[in-house]
């Protein structure tokens, strides 16, 4: 009883002394105003990475990489390690693997019954890409500017360029599945949805980017750097992470389902009535 | 052209391919091995669950074969139940003609056995009262000695009454 009193006392004693050295101490000069900071933030103007020295490009580009290799690290470790001691009756990891494979292919499946194969793989991967991406900003990776300044690493899809790509390419999706499963009228019906390649690229833009923009607004105040940071980054982000993979999966499989579904031929139908 | 948002199509094209490379590696490394455990393991619970059906249906058959093979024995056993019945009927029904015949042997032999020691019991008493009669007969008759002495003594003597 008597030591866990004196942890908690020098537990207290070390915050109370962090917080005070953390006012008391002056901190560097800001370089840029919250303005400046904000409007980098969304257009990427001044903070830009050197990609391997070939071309300056924004840090969301570097982030998107990182995530993949993380991703794909992840992937080989369980395909060599984990993959090959599976058992009939799961672990928890190993359910942890099935439910998530079984979530997108169910969800496949329940919209594209039938041609699922392709859709389930393509969701898995954007649903990963999404929530792996969106929880990336919460580990704070650090980057160094062409200008020499450090920089944290944002989510990749807060970059309209990567919004932008995540959108348009899974509208190609949706349109291949058009293609491939009705031809022309799969093509026709894909390309009367024309709004969706930019409803998809700018709600998960607008959805990150807000995100951002608080975290951004919260961290250039060191004042609102206690505390609030834990609420603000941390389950706005897991929310964020769920609710944005979930919605852009649900409607590329909801589209997908809808283009690739046979169409019966309205001559036929006609006919059909005819003879009744 | 400058385009708004800071648009960079190159970028978008990096975003792409990257996205493209996580989709394949994702694919081979993980969605489809996890996939096709799951597909070998229904195939292998399916196949368990058929099997399991054909040797509940087999035993199903060998029950039901059992059960008329039951029922085919209840019906013999109460054909053979009837057989033995209608049998004891049968016996019965001998046993109790035979009874009857040996009875009505018995009543008959005995009416026989009374009708003789009947006609025996009148005869000799007929008899007796034929030689009883003639007894009395003879007591009567020589009752004053031999009559036939007492006639001719009775004509020797020149007697009318003689």
């Amino acid at each position: 009883m008597k030591a866990k009193k004196t942890k908690l006392a020098l537990w207290i004693c070390a915050i109370v002394v962090l917080l005070v050295a953390s006012i008391l101490v002056p901190s560097v000069q800001k370089t840029e105003t919250i303005q400046v900071t904000m409007r980098d933030a969304v257009l990427h103007e001044t903070n830009r990475i050197s990609l391997f020295g070939i071309k300056d490009v924004n840090p969301a580009l570097i982030s998107a990489m990182v995530v993949s290799g993380i991703l794909l690290v992840f992937a080989v470790i369980v395909r060599i390690f984990v993959i090959p001691r599976f058992k009939m009756v799961p672990g928890k990891f190993q359910m942890l693997l099935e439910q998530a494979v079984d979530l997108f292919d169910g969800m496949a499946k329940s919209n594209s019954p039938g041609r699922s194969g392709f859709l389930g793989a393509y969701i898995f991967t954007a649903g990963a890409y999404i929530f792996i991406g969106t929880l990336f900003e919460l580990f704070g990776i650090q980057a160094i500017t062409t200008e020499g300044s450090p920089i944290t690493l944002p989510a990749p899809l807060s970059d309209v360029n990567a919004a932008i790509a995540m959108g348009c390419f899974s509208y190609l999706v949706i349109l291949g599945g058009g293609i491939a499963y009705n031809g022309f009228k799969g093509v026709g019906s894909t390309l009367k949805e024309f709004s969706l390649p930019i409803s998809m690229s700018f709600r998960l833009f607008g959805a990150l980017l807000s995100g951002l923009l608080v975290t951004e607004l919260v961290y250039y105040y060191v004042n609102l750097s206690f505390v609030l940071p834990v609420i603000v980054g941390v389950m706005f982000t897991l929310l964020h992470a769920l609710i944005q993979a979930y919605v852009l999966t649900m409607l590329v499989a909801l589209y997908f389902g809808e283009v690739s579904e046979k169409q019966e031929p309205k001559k036929k139908k006609v006919k059909a009535e005819a003879e009744n | 052209m400058n385009i708004p948002l800071n648009i960079d199509w190159q970028q978008i094209l990096l975003h792409v391919l990257n996205f493209v490379i996580l989709f394949g590696g994702l694919y081979f490394l993980l969605y489809k091995p996890v996939k096709n455990f799951m597909a070998k393991r229904e195939a292998h619970y399916a196949e368990m669950a058929q099997k399991a059906q054909s040797e509940l249906d087999s035993a199903e058959k060998i029950k039901a074969d059992y059960q008329e093979q039951l029922k085919s024995v209840e019906g013999e056993i109460s054909a053979k139940r009837t057989e033995a019945q209608k049998e004891l009927d049968r016996s019965v029904q001998q046993q109790l003609s035979d009874a009857h015949a040996q009875a009505d042997k018995i009543v008959a032999d005995a009416q026989k056995d009374a009708a003789r020691v009947h006609d025996k019991m009148i005869a000799d008493a007929q008899k007796e009262l034929t030689e009883l009669a003639m007894e009395a007969t003879k007591k009567l008759v020589y009752k004053d000695g031999d009559p036939y002495d007492a006639f001719l003594d009775q004509a020797e003597r020149g007697e009318p009454n003689a």
